[in-house]
């Protein structure tokens, strides 16, 4: 019985990290699968969403808990009646960071979108090591090097901890659904349709009149904000952070070999992706000797990438191909009033 | 009081003038100032204001830091120029050539998976050969450095061969995008630096070393010796790279190719030979690049190269993409600014410095100082 129990335990963790990082795939996703934007720098937006939720929602620092940075929100407190006893506070939380990932993100996009890709690229990258830094260096801003680690729990009073991850494993599953729906939804439009013709053809794109800059930044901050979303999840799963958890490796590199191998231009891909990717990645843990190294672990995760560019493209679910009828054409060419 | 009246009681000397400066054409002018001119009144103003502020150690360590970064800048645009992508596993060839001497000059090398069963070390290849001297007159290293730098080198640029036919070209014969290219070289980044980290683990090393007193230059400039040397043989270095773009049958085709690549291969230029001949070039710099920078700092982690990328594409931004000598003034210019700004903040934002200088060339000047591709 025990040992079943320790099972279910097991895989509630799982669930809850493997279902963070399947946000991040879905809102990297929306920037490489659809768009073909290429970001090296998750680790920003997983950072400004994780620190902004953290900060907003910590209790106000006190000098005996050994805390330097001067300002928490508090809004479990300070938001009082509001909370309503569902703890909406999360939920402000979230939009706070989906504002901070948002503008951040129109920022570095609007700088770096009109040129070539590849600038766009470095400037992420530029981006996700500032970041770190300031979070590492501004002790006032969010406890440098020490981290933030008085965050509070989502609905944690109605959760005996023992289980507690039960509830969020099955909230993160719910979130991502709705997530999916979204992007689903977004990428079905003829917005969407607007950012697989830029992937696909930039030129062509510009040619019929679409604004390619404006499109592409609309994606480069809808991703983020969904980015944010995820560093939110994560702030209140785990609930502690420090400028560490933003290393490259964990909050970049790893995302983008969960999205190759499950299939970029694909959701449901980048959902699975995820999943597999994070289940090699913790069960390699039980291998003997040098098999469950971590640096191994880093080894593989560039062989991965390297091998499905290589050799499949697509990942294990490719993008579904989009068939028109004529029907659908006739409707396209209908005169609208 | 009239207009006509008032001009005339302009004198006529004045007027002279106003004339002459009009002719002038002070833009044009600008414009036709040879860049060597330009380049060094720039440094001799930057130098004389260094000196004013009081910063002109800092001024010094700059350029010579920047000179090391020009080595993997280099590579960069050279790439840039002729396979015309980002090649963002630069930095971790950088790492991989530094580590790549170390079993050849340190004293003790050990080996981190295979301490998983027990301590596993061995000497490494030129101390067992008895050349196990260190501090070279005034510098903390000793000549086995120099050795091992061609060596790694050599060793870089096969593997950078390999991966150009094994990763690089099967995509471009495929039509993959110059962006999915990008995407392909982060792979092989991670790859390089897991297999580092495998291999080495993942603390802090150095090569062997003593530690020596600075140099007094005087003016209250004070420079390790070492960094000098350095410096030294990464200027040389890239002379060496202008003579060959200059003046050999190699750079002129690159050159070309860079230029025209229909044109050139229509002219018969073998177009492989060339990517092959500038992976060998890119490759062995960075090599360089990578050992130097690992002995001026004294010491070398897995994740180096990944940092330096941020400086060394801000140079090659900065410089103009695809521009040689704009990516070898652009390194200067950023390794100044980086380290000058210690002097002002906080020494942790070296690499924020850098990215922005990146970020403000792309905002006023996307083609950089000195012109580049688009």
């Amino acid at each position: 019985m025990d040992s079943i129990l320790s099972i279910f335990n097991y895989l509630s963790t799982y669930i809850v990290i493997a279902g963070i990082y399947a946000i991040f795939s879905l809102g990297l996703n929306i920037h490489w699968g659809f768009t073909g934007i290429f970001n090296i720098g998750i680790s920003a937006f997983f950072a400004l969403g994780a620190y902004t939720a953290a900060i907003l929602t910590s209790a106000s620092p006190s000098p005996e808990m050994f805390e330097d940075f001067i300002w928490g929100g508090n809004l479990p407190e300070s938001l009082g009646f509001f909370n309503l006893g569902i703890d909406l506070w999360y939920f402000v939380g979230m939009f706070g960071a989906i504002i901070v990932c948002g503008i951040s993100a129109a920022i570095i996009g609007w700088i770096t979108l009109r040129l070539r890709d590849d600038y766009f690229a470095i400037a992420t990258l530029g981006l996700a090591e500032t970041v770190r830094f300031i979070f590492l260096n501004e002790k006032w801003l969010a406890n440098g090097s020490r981290g933030m680690y008085r965050i509070p729990k989502f609905l944690g009073e109605w959760f005996p901890p023992a289980y507690y991850n039960y509830f969020y494993g099955i909230f993160i599953l719910l979130l991502i659904f709705i997530l999916y729906k979204i992007v689903q939804k977004a990428i079905n439009s003829p917005w969407g349709r607007v950012l697989k013709a830029i992937r696909e053809d930039e030129i062509a794109t510009s040619a019929s009149g679409k604004n390619v800059f404006l499109f592409k930044l609309q994606s480069f901050i809808l991703g983020a904000c969904i980015m944010g979303i995820g560093g939110v999840v994560y702030t209140h799963g785990i609930r502690y952070l420090d400028p560490l958890t933003f290393d490259p490796l964990m909050a970049t590199f790893i995302i983008w070999a969960m999205l190759m191998v499950g299939g970029s231009g694909n959701n449901k891909g980048a959902i699975i992706g995820a999943f597999i990717v994070w289940a090699i990645w913790t069960w390699t843990d039980f291998l003997p000797g040098f098999l469950s190294d971590p640096n191994l672990k880093f080894l593989m995760i560039g062989l991965l990438i390297t091998l499905v560019i290589l050799f499949k493209p697509e990942g294990i679910i490719g993008e579904k191909k989009v068939k028109l009828s004529s029907k659908d054409i006739d409707k396209e060419l209908e005169p609208t009033e | 009081m009239n207009l006509a009246n008032r001009i005339n009681s302009i004198p006529a000397y004045f007027k002279i003038l106003l004339g002459f400066i009009k002719n002038m054409n002070l833009a044009n002018r600008i414009n036709s100032i040879p860049a060597y001119f330009k380049i060094l009144l720039g440094f001799i103003i930057t130098l004389s204001i260094a000196f004013i502020l009081g910063v002109q150690d800092l001024y010094v360590h700059g350029m010579l830091i920047g000179s090391l970064f020009a080595l993997g800048a280099i590579g960069i645009t050279l790439l840039y120029a002729i396979v015309n992508f980002a090649h963002v596993a630069h930095g971790d060839f950088m790492t991989l050539g530094a580590f790549l001497a170390f079993p050849l000059v340190a004293s003790v090398v050990d080996v981190e998976y295979v301490s998983y069963a027990d301590d596993f070390a061995f000497t490494g290849l030129f101390p067992a050969l008895g050349l196990d001297q260190v501090g070279l007159g005034p510098f903390t290293f000793g000549f086995t450095i120099l050795l091992a730098i061609p060596i790694s080198m050599f060793i870089l640029a096969i593997i950078a061969i390999g991966l150009e036919k094994f990763v690089y070209r099967k995509l471009r014969l495929r039509g993959s995008s110059d962006v999915m290219i990008a995407m392909a070289s982060f792979g092989v980044a991670i790859l390089l630096r897991g297999a580092i980290s495998t291999i080495f683990g993942t603390q802090l090393r150095s090569y062997d070393r003593i530690s020596k007193p600075f140099l007094k230059i005087g003016w209250g400039i004070d420079v390790p010796p070492d960094l000098l040397f350095l410096g030294i043989v990464a200027v040389t270095l890239c002379l060496l790279t202008h003579y060959i773009l200059q003046y050999t049958k190699i750079g002129k085709s690159m050159r070309a190719t860079s230029d025209n690549p229909d044109l050139a291969m229509v002219t018969g230029i073998n177009i492989n030979k060339v990517i092959m001949n500038t992976w060998i070039i890119a490759a062995g710099l960075a090599a360089c690049a990578g050992i130097l920078i690992a002995v001026g700092s004294a010491q070398m982690v897995p994740q180096m190269g990944w940092k330096l990328l941020i400086p060394i594409f801000a140079a090659v931004v900065l410089g103009g993409v695809g521009n040689a000598y704009g990516a070898f003034i652009g390194a200067l210019i950023i390794g100044v600014a980086m380290e000058v700004s210690t002097e002002y903040m906080n020494p942790a934002y070296k690499l924020g410095v850098a990215f922005t200088i990146m970020l403000l060339v792309l905002t006023i000047k996307p083609r950089g100082l000195f012109g580049g591709k688009d």
